[in-house]
């Protein structure tokens, strides 16, 4: 998928997340594709869930054993780290598809209205004609008469 | 906003090594280690050509490996209150361990090698949060203030 191009067809920065407009440009590669408010977005949840377990695993861990063992500490590391990284290239993959989904929705919707609007012109086009064509009978008929 | 060149690829790159550096001095205990590192954040906060790792990615090992180094723009603020806060952390550890608070000081040394790793992995670098609350509340109080 086109990095430059946030899914609507230009390239564009994502107006809805706070760090992105505050900073002036994409912090990272997929904000440039993403569409989501930093609240939402699946990264600063991560981090900050993340972080709060550690940081209430150590609190727990010092208040039972007045004591933080270090085997806990590089427990907590390493498994914050390896779902840390799995779950970036599965989120990464998530942000980027939605991104294509959202972008072949637009078209779309564009190839639709167009159809809709071609309908429009060509139904039309045939009404007027029938109509034009009772008019040409009714004169007709009327030259007949005189 | 006074802006810089930064290459992401050597960025990631500098973060992942300190961030791998200071788990080793959190490992082995070495107090050593940690104040070279936190020597080594701190000329990085200064300017990214004193950033050794970044500079070793950007100028030999990246073009060894021949990869793409993209340079995009970045706020030059934010770089240097992110490498600011890396060194920061650490000098803090440093100052707890010293003033005999092992436990803390270790552990504040180890959540800034976590930080460190999440910023090269994830590429969602706490700093960077920071820097710009801090960059909107200032805007928001000049707003007022010119008001």
């Amino acid at each position: 998928m086109d990095r430059e191009n946030n899914g609507q067809g230009k390239a564009c920065l994502n107006k809805n997340c706070w760090l992105v407009e505050t900073l002036g440009y994409a912090p990272a590669d997929r904000c440039t594709v993403c569409q989501l408010r930093l609240r939402k977005c699946p990264f600063s949840l991560f981090l900050s869930t993340g972080m709060s377990i550690i940081l209430v695993s150590f609190a727990v861990s010092y208040i039972l054993d007045k004591d933080i063992p270090e085997a806990l500490m590089i427990s907590v590391f390493a498994s914050f780290l390896l779902y840390g990284y799995l779950f970036n290239k599965s989120t990464e993959d998530i942000i980027e598809s939605n991104c294509s989904l959202t972008k072949a929705k637009n078209d779309l919707e564009e190839r639709a209205q167009e159809l809709e609007h071609f309908y429009r012109l060509t139904v039309g086009r045939e009404l007027r004609m029938s109509e034009l064509k009772k008019d040409i009978e009714k004169l007709k008929t009327e030259l007949k008469k005189d | 906003m006074n802006k810089c060149s930064i290459s992401n690829d050597s960025l990631k790159f500098a973060r992942n090594v300190s961030g791998l550096l200071i788990l080793i001095s959190f490992l082995f205990h070495s107090i050593e280690l940690a104040v070279i590192m936190m020597a080594l954040l701190f000329f990085a906060a200064i300017s990214m050509k004193l950033n050794i790792f970044y500079q070793f990615y950007f100028n030999f090992l990246g073009k060894y490996l021949k990869k793409n180094l993209a340079v995009s723009e970045r706020d030059k603020g934010e770089v240097i209150f992110a490498w600011t806060m890396g060194g920061l952390f650490l000098l803090i550890g440093l100052v707890l361990i010293h003033f005999n608070l092992p436990t803390a000081g270790w552990i504040f040394i180890l959540m800034d090698s976590l930080l460190m790793f999440c910023a090269g992995f994830l590429n969602l670098c706490i700093a960077s949060i920071m820097y710009a609350a801090l960059k909107k509340m200032l805007e928001a109080k000049k707003d007022g203030s010119g008001k």
